[in-house]
């Protein structure tokens, strides 16, 4: 490998290094404010929360190690670690889960290589799939929060404390955003849009901030007349000081329980959207796609259902690790709990 | 000697937000309250729940905007000026509230706490320099320099108190507003607080408006006093007259509802057990 | 002597918390007689409202226990009770009201229909206890209790909601009432109103009144007789004229020399340094001891016993010394 391809793998690699560095960094200062520090320790003596924590962290870690990719040279396509420990040869066709052949042709054919949850229609081994599946979820979940939550506190913020027409205006548009029904108007925007990845997080991201929003407003208004706030006030403090140094902190454990919650809400409009048939696409490995497919194989004989299972059951397992966490983390941050 | 605050024939009205239907008229929490404090003393505003003493004491600091009437700190008005000069008058007028659990933010430090109003203003030229003011404050108010570290949640009432009495000091303020100061605390605790309030007094020499109504700490502490009922001054007077000879009826009964602290000398009788509230 | 009403004797309760056992009321005895008011004076966190909710036994649960002691009702033992036992005396010999009127009251019933209750709790008719209720409402002072009857308890001040919660405590006539801090919440002249009423209605039911607050002044306008609590013990018990005139342990003279005045004006208050020890670790020894003035070293060696002096009772080894040393002051 030459330094110029070193380089420049080291450079696709930099943003998710980053990312993964910055979260650890950010878990890391927490631990000293008392009421994180308070949630951990509960957190930490929660069976149900240590189990949703370790299958997250597998999720996470499959999720990293499918970002990290390099290229051996210059015209090979970049592959990342999952590609490299899990891509199996493509079979002819179906093959059931830990089968030794293939299955609906006339004449089956000897399966190349071992495929734990089988193959789909051309051949791909499910495992594999299923893999990638997990980088397609966080990947739409993340980047759809990533459009979603600045929108919601922003315009939160803003309408629980300063008020007025800025409330009432705020107020009108997510009760015109939040009357119509998501998927219309995913599918509206995406068809505009034109499919893809990137169009369907930034729809994602447009139609999911309302109910952030009105939660951030609700919060804001219960803070904005405390005395602390007042207290702030009488030292001169500005509005935006205000707003980003005293409220939005006393924000964080109610965003954060929200954004858990919504991150698995939007992994799972990514399967519908798919089953509508404005999914990201057939080249990206993704649960949706995967679910999608069952509508044909499940009628064939015989019925092919490991596409269907296990993406359904890696589904099922993130969205479920994720609500327990939303749920432990309410409890843990409950501030009634706090010695006073 | 021109007085260091003076409010004029203030008005607060608050309307209930309208909506479609027509809305109910405004209700008024003060109507028209006028009094002056002068440098060094200590100005009373006793009243019962609804009387509005708290809402006078916002409009004071600024953080309410009068319906009508104005708000002079040191001869100059507070409300429609530009930014900068009411974020200069701003520090010379603090608060104390009366909850210790609500004043302070659970999630910043005491030197956080202490240390925002000195970065607001630009008092002390560095983060060190901050420190040592921040040790000093928590000095004055018998609090050890450990606390700079800690959380509020960390401390009892009466120390989270004397924190926020060292805010307001850290932008070294002329005036002070006390809202209630002493009223979630205990006894004990209250005598610590009233001392070291009279002592920052002296020492700093401030002014005081202290709203309350505990009629015995008005008596200890208070120059002058400004009874108000329904939004209303209904009586002022200095500290002796009200508590000597009271003119108004309202300052009467307030006065014969105090409970004693001598059992020979009861102040209750049976005729004020039928209700009028 | 004519047999107290309420005789408690040396009652313990402890408080499962996170930090460890806490005894909030650790040996606590005091006797109530028919027709009189005793309060049980202190500050947070002395233990005086677990006292009250330990004799009605409505200790926060999970957390909170009754270890030992008795508490005689009219000669019957209260702890030995089973819940529907306890549950037949309360409202109806014993009667509760607390602090905070709002939260005792249900938002989503009529007053009439709360009070109603409370007399229906313990026999009798829809209709008796309608009627009763109007009288109750009246006789706690309501100008219009046909009005207030079918009013919620969010459209009632402070004052009224009191006034109805001792509507609801009298409905069986009950011969000791329990009041825990009933006029903290409330305005100055609205406290008087309250406690002029209870007296009135003490005076002509001949009830017994337990009174739990931390207001000295409520203390001498209404107590014929004080037990002061401090960390969970009673430090000083007598008739209120001794506390108040003749105070013998440290703590109740520390009190009353805190509190502000016309006459300390111009002076520093008398300041009690230090703080309460928390109640999962109480000290050896006495417990105020760490913030005593008169502290000698045997002070914290062990427990200081009760001793009678004066027609008072002192939990202090000093006692005498102190008394000494103030005559020659």
């Amino acid at each position: 490998m030459t330094a110029g391809l070193l380089l420049h793998n080291a450079w696709a690699n930099a943003p998710p290094v980053s990312i993964a560095g910055v979260l650890v960094w950010i878990v890391m200062r927490s631990r000293r404010e008392p009421l994180w520090a308070e949630a951990y320790r509960r957190l930490g003596r929660s069976k149900r929360a240590l189990g949703a924590i370790f299958v997250l962290s597998l999720c996470g870690g499959i999720v990293f190690l499918d970002s990290l990719s390099w290229q051996g040279s210059r015209v090979e396509e970049p592959k990342t670690v999952v590609d490299r420990l899990f891509d199996r040869p493509f079979e002819r066709t179906y093959s059931e889960p830990m089968g030794s052949a293939t299955v609906g042709e006339v004449t089956p054919h000897r399966l190349l290589g071992k495929h734990v949850f089988g193959t789909d229609s051309v051949g791909k081994d499910v495992f594999y799939k299923v893999l990638k599946g997990f980088r397609t979820a966080f990947a739409i979940g993340g980047l759809a929060c990533l459009v979603a939550v600045p929108i919601a506190v922003t315009l939160g913020l803003s309408a629980g404390y300063f008020g007025g027409v800025i409330d009432d205006v705020v107020q009108y548009t997510y009760t015109v955003f939040g009357s119509i029904p998501d998927i219309l108007l995913i599918v509206a925007l995406v068809l505009m849009l034109g499919q893809g990845l990137s169009s369907i997080c930034l729809a994602m991201g447009l139609t999911s901030w309302v109910g952030l929003c009105r939660l951030v407003r609700g919060e804001t208004l219960k803070h904005r007349d405390r005395e602390y706030v007042r207290s702030a006030r009488a030292l001169g403090a500005s509005h935006g000081r205000i707003l980003v140094v005293h409220i939005l902190p006393n924000l964080l454990p109610v965003i954060i329980i929200s954004v858990t919650l919504l991150f698995s809400g939007l992994a799972l409009y990514e399967t519908i959207l798919a089953y509508l048939g404005v999914g990201v696409g057939s080249n990206f490995g993704s649960w949706g796609n995967m679910i999608d497919s069952a509508r044909d194989e499940l009628t064939r004989d015989p019925s092919v259902w490991w596409n269907l299972a296990f993406s359904s059951g890696a589904l099922l397992v993130m969205v479920l690790s994720l609500n327990v966490l939303a749920d432990a983390l309410r409890d843990a941050i409950d501030p009634r709990l706090r010695t006073e | 000697m021109s007085p260091v605050l003076k409010v004029e024939n203030l008005r607060k009205e608050f309307r209930a937000r309208g909506g479609l239907l027509k809305s109910s008229p405004p209700h008024v929490a003060v109507h028209d309250v006028s009094f002056e404090v002068e440098q060094g003393q200590t100005l009373a505003l006793v009243g019962e729940s609804g009387s509005g003493k708290s809402t006078v004491a916002l409009m004071a600091l600024g953080l309410l905007q009068p319906t009508s009437g104005r708000v002079l700190f040191q001869g100059r008005s507070l409300i429609s000026i530009r930014w900068r000069e009411r974020l200069a008058l701003r520090r010379n007028i603090q608060v104390v509230f009366q909850d210790p659990y609500g004043s302070l933010n659970a999630r910043m430090t005491v030197r956080e706490t202490l240390t925002e109003g000195m970065i607001i203003h630009g008092i002390g030229a560095s983060a060190t320099d901050r420190d040592a003011r921040a040790r000093e404050l928590l000095a004055d108010v018998n609090m050890p320099a450990e606390a700079l570290d800690r959380y509020p949640h960390e401390f009892s009432g009466g120390q989270r108190q004397r924190v926020a009495i060292a805010r307001a000091l850290s932008v070294e303020p002329t005036f002070m507003v006390l809202d209630e100061p002493t009223s979630a605390l205990d006894v004990s605790v209250q005598s610590q607080v009233l001392n070291l309030l009279r002592k920052l007094q002296r020492e700093h020499g401030l002014s005081f408006l202290f709203i309350t109504h505990n009629l015995a700490v008005v008596e200890y502490m208070a120059d002058f006093v400004c009874v108000m009922k329904e939004g209303r001054i209904v009586e002022r007077g200095n500290v002796e007259k009200i508590f000597d000879a009271p003119a108004h009826e309202y300052t009467r009964r307030l006065l014969r509802s105090i409970p004693s602290t001598d059992p020979d000398a009861r102040r209750l009788d049976s005729r004020i057990a039928r209700s009028w509230s | 002597m004519i047999e107290p009403v309420l005789d408690v004797r040396d009652l313990r309760t402890y408080l499962k918390t996170p930090r460890g056992t806490a005894w909030a009321v650790d040996g606590v005895s005091f006797t109530l007689a028919s027709g009189k008011t005793r309060a049980l004076v202190g500050e947070s966190g002395c233990g005086k409202s677990m006292v009250a909710l330990s004799i009605v036994q409505l200790l926060p649960e999970p957390a909170g226990f009754v270890d030992s002691g008795q508490v005689l009702l009219e000669g019957n033992d209260l702890l030995d009770l089973t819940w529907n036992e306890m549950r037949a005396h309360r409202g109806r010999d014993l009667a509760m009201i607390f602090q905070e009127p709002m939260t005792s009251l249900n938002p989503v019933f009529t007053i009439g229909n709360q009070v109603a209750e409370a007399v229906a709790a313990h026999g009798g008719s829809k209709s008796h206890a309608r009627r009763r209720a109007l009288e109750l409402l009246e006789r706690v002072g309501i100008e219009a209790p046909e009005r207030v009857h079918g009013q919620y308890p969010h459209e009632l001040s402070g004052g009224m909601r009191q006034r109805a919660m001792i509507a609801m405590a009298l409905a069986n006539r009950p011969k000791v009432l329990i009041a825990d801090e009933p006029t903290t919440a409330l305005d100055v002249t609205v406290q008087a109103q309250i406690l002029a009423l209870i007296r009135e209605i003490q005076d002509e039911m001949g009830m017994a009144v337990l009174l739990i607050t931390h207001d000295l002044g409520v203390v001498a306008e209404m107590a014929d007789d004080v037990s002061v609590m401090y960390a969970g013990h009673v430090v000083e018990s007598g008739p209120v004229r001794a506390i108040f005139h003749h105070p013998q342990h440290p703590y109740t003279r520390d009190l009353l020399e805190s509190l502000p005045s016309r006459q300390s004006r111009g002076r520093d208050l008398a300041v009690i340094e230090g703080v309460v020890p928390g109640a999962t670790d109480w000290p050896t020894g006495c417990r105020y001891a760490s913030r005593c003035r008169f502290r000698v070293d045997a002070c914290e060696a062990s427990g200081p016993p009760m001793i009678a002096r004066d027609a008072a009772e002192v939990r202090c080894i000093r006692v005498d010394a102190i008394a000494q040393s103030e005559a020659t002051r």
